[in-house]
């Protein structure tokens, strides 16, 4: 079961719509409450004042995941810089996936961008605990990038295999749309092929991106913005592997 | 690495809350506060705070007073400052808190001693933004002069104008202003180091007449005698409060066993040297006459008369970013004192109130901002820095005491990862030597100190009596 991390700004009014809570569902989900405090106060000042309501707002999240079938748990952090905190927590739980939420009513279409073999297992497997509570169109997007030797026929087997895996979990074929983009992975492609398909959630991994691209609140934030949907952002079979060792 | 927390009283009385300490968060049982400060980031905040004051305001007036020995005034100042930065280093990474030397004495002395160390610090640090702030109103009336911007009023008026104005305007933004200031303050400080790099290579080099700017013959007139000079190092210490700033933020510091001591004593060392060359090329360039004609921004003339108008630009630029950062930390660090005191029960639980929008604390600001404001109106360079430095002094003294009497002790939480070596020696000497510079002080400066810390004592017995701290971690 995947393991997903997902931050939520719960002191500033952000929350994990009821689409969303539902999707996630059939995973492990550690909500990670953070509040981003200023240079002039010590986090430790934040925490006294503002942790009772944190918890609260904690505790009624996990409450909703659970009732969807989800293991929640939840963790509170006060911060300067959410980047480091994220992969910090990230490390500890081996979470295999973060979450950037964006309000969605309802989670009915599924945009699914890969840009190479290894990211098959773990995007593969991140869909098959998604589809256990919802029911959506499903959009397959292999990328080709020549970097890494990967033509149009290998773009084709992988989303094959995909669409295997997905129908072997129970959707129906019909519902699956796959397409080979003769571009390389990034933002400008995603969202150009996304855009107007009224898109409740997206699936990538950060393999594949440019280094530049995989600071947290770039790239995903980038797409999360553009296309007001959330971002479902699966580490890499190998990068996973790496951190535990 | 496990260490109890001292947390918050609603009723006056501290809590123990269960924390685990990691090199990259605190964790307590509810939350986690993220460590986001790094070496780098705790150099600056030391160096920031300090080189305003030293480099740019006490030149003219500590040269004016006995010459080149001022060199020894400054380097006794760097020599008392790194006998406490050790025994500093030592408690901070026993217990890496925000709240720093309030902190250690409360826990090791007891509440008497940490409510007077607690509220002094408050106005030390009140007394020394003053300073910063008048010093900056001196280079920015020079600024002013330079860009031919001239007043009708005296120059004194606009001098308190401008600081008073700067005050207020440090104490807004810090409350509405949530950008990262602190990746500013690092580019300030990298940038002024370069300058005074660039400045005292320039100077240090006419110094040993390698090239010669055509600077007037008649050097100052040097005054090696014991009492001057002691007298001068009580005053010019003001330069030097700001190494202890680093342990507040001790709870933010990433690996804080290893940056921590680094920080402070590496603020430490570098200021000394940059504040000993600053008054070997201030005292070669000009007379004392000319020094104490120049007062508080003898730096400009200095900087003219080595490199013209270029170089008269330069120290303005640098005066004016160093007393600005200078300022701007020491409202910051008031604040924090504020609430390590409130956090305790020593204060009203609202003086360190949060509001949820800016997410800052505005109260504690502008508890801070508020008289910086009245004080800063005053003018009274010397003062201001003489106060400061006295509460200063009795905090870092009393640092050294706490440091001796916990390891007297040894309770088992103690495990710092830093231990000062040479056994009590160090701690020993820092006390003696931070308590004896005040001796050297102003008369006025010694009884407005001794005032501040009877009436914080008075606010002991009225308020706080029944609050035990000592060992509450």
């Amino acid at each position: 079961m995947t393991h997903v991390l997902v931050p939520v700004a719960v002191l500033d009014g952000e929350t994990i719509s009821p689409g969303l809570i539902e999707a996630l569902g059939g995973l492990t989900v550690t909500v990670l409450g953070y509040h981003e405090v200023p240079e002039q106060t010590p986090p430790e000042q934040a925490r006294e004042q503002f942790i009772d309501r944190a918890t609260e707002i904690l505790d009624n999240i996990a409450a909703e995941l659970e009732a969807e079938g989800a293991t929640a748990y939840h963790r509170m952090v006060f911060t300067k810089d959410l980047d480091t905190s994220v992969k910090r927590v990230a490390a500890e739980i081996e979470s295999e996936a973060t979450l950037i939420v964006r309000p969605t009513p309802e989670v009915e279409e599924i945009y699914v961008a890969i840009g190479s073999e290894k990211q098959l297992p773990v995007i593969g497997a991140a869909l098959e605990s998604l589809v256990t509570t919802v029911d959506a169109d499903i959009f397959l997007r292999f990328f080709v990038d020549e970097e890494r030797a990967t033509d149009e026929s290998d773009g084709e087997r992988i989303l094959a295999q995909l669409t295997d895996m997905l129908t072997e979990a129970g959707v129906s074929p019909e519902r699956i749309d796959t397409a080979v983009q003769a571009k390389k992975i990034a933002v400008g492609p995603i969202v150009a092929d996304a855009q107007g398909r009224g898109v409740d959630l997206v699936v990538l991994s950060d393999s594949g991106l440019s280094l530049a691209e995989i600071v947290f609140g770039d790239i995903e934030e980038r797409i999360a913005n553009q296309l007001l949907a959330p971002v479902l952002v699966v580490r890499p079979a190998d990068t996973v592997e790496q951190e535990e060792e | 690495m496990d260490a109890g927390d001292g947390n918050g009283a609603t009723d006056g009385i501290p809590e123990s809350e269960r924390t685990v300490e990691t090199d990259e968060a605190t964790l307590t049982e509810e939350a986690e506060l993220e460590r986001t400060l790094g070496l780098a980031g705790g150099l600056a905040i030391g160096i920031g705070t300090m080189i305003g004051a030293g480099i740019f305001v006490f030149p003219g007036l500590a040269g004016a007073e006995v010459g080149t020995a001022a060199t020894v005034s400054f380097a006794i100042g760097g020599v008392v400052a790194m006998l406490v930065a050790l025994p500093t280093s030592e408690l901070a990474t026993a217990m890496p808190k925000s709240g720093g030397g309030y902190y250690f004495i409360s826990r090791g002395l007891g509440t008497l001693a940490g409510t007077v160390v607690g509220l002094s610090l408050w106005f030390g640090l009140v007394f020394a933004t003053a300073f910063y702030l008048v010093g900056l109103g001196f280079y920015a009336l020079d600024a002013l002069a330079e860009v031919g911007i001239e007043f009708a009023m005296s120059p004194g008026l606009i001098v308190s104008v401008i600081a008073v104005l700067s005050g207020i305007g440090f104490t807004v933004l810090n409350v509405t202003g949530t950008e990262n200031a602190a990746k500013l303050q690092n580019g300030i400080v990298a940038l002024l180091l370069s300058m005074l790099v660039a400045f005292l290579g320039f100077g240090l080099l006419e110094v040993f007449g390698l090239v010669d700017a055509d600077t007037p013959p008649g050097e100052a007139q040097d005054v090696w005698a014991a009492m001057p000079i002691m007298s001068v190092a009580a005053l010019v210490f003001t330069s030097y409060l700001g190494f202890a700033q680093v342990a507040t933020v001790a709870g933010e510091m990433k690996n804080p066993g290893r940056n921590l001591p680094l920080a402070m004593i590496g603020s430490v060392i570098i200021v000394t040297v940059m504040y000993i060359l600053t008054i070997l090329v201030a005292t070669d360039v000009f007379t004392q006459d000319q020094l104490a004609d120049a007062g508080e921004t003898a730096m400009v003339d200095i900087g003219r008369e080595l490199l013209g108008a270029v170089g008269a630009l330069v120290i303005i630029l640098g005066g004016l970013l160093a007393t600005m950062s200078s300022a701007n930390a020491s409202i910051l660090s008031t604040s924090r004192a504020i609430y390590g005191v409130s956090k305790d029960g020593l204060l009203p639980k609202w003086a360190s109130r949060i509001n949820l929008k800016y997410g800052t604390p505005h109260v504690a600001l502008g508890l801070a901002g508020g008289p910086v404001i009245v004080l800063a109106a005053t003018r009274q360079v010397s003062l201001l820095a003489e106060v400061a430095s006295f509460l200063h002094l009795i905090m870092y003294g009393l640092i050294c005491v706490a440091l001796l009497a916990i390891r007297r002790d040894e309770p088992d939480w103690y495990d710092p990862d830093f231990r000062v070596p040479g056994g009590p020696v160090i701690p020993a000497l820092g006390a003696i030597s931070s308590f004896g510079l005040i001796l050297f002080m102003d008369t006025a400066s010694q009884l407005i100190g001794l005032a501040i810390m009877l009436g914080t004592a008075v606010w002991y017995f009225y308020y706080a009596r029944d609050i035990t701290l000592k060992g509450a971690l």
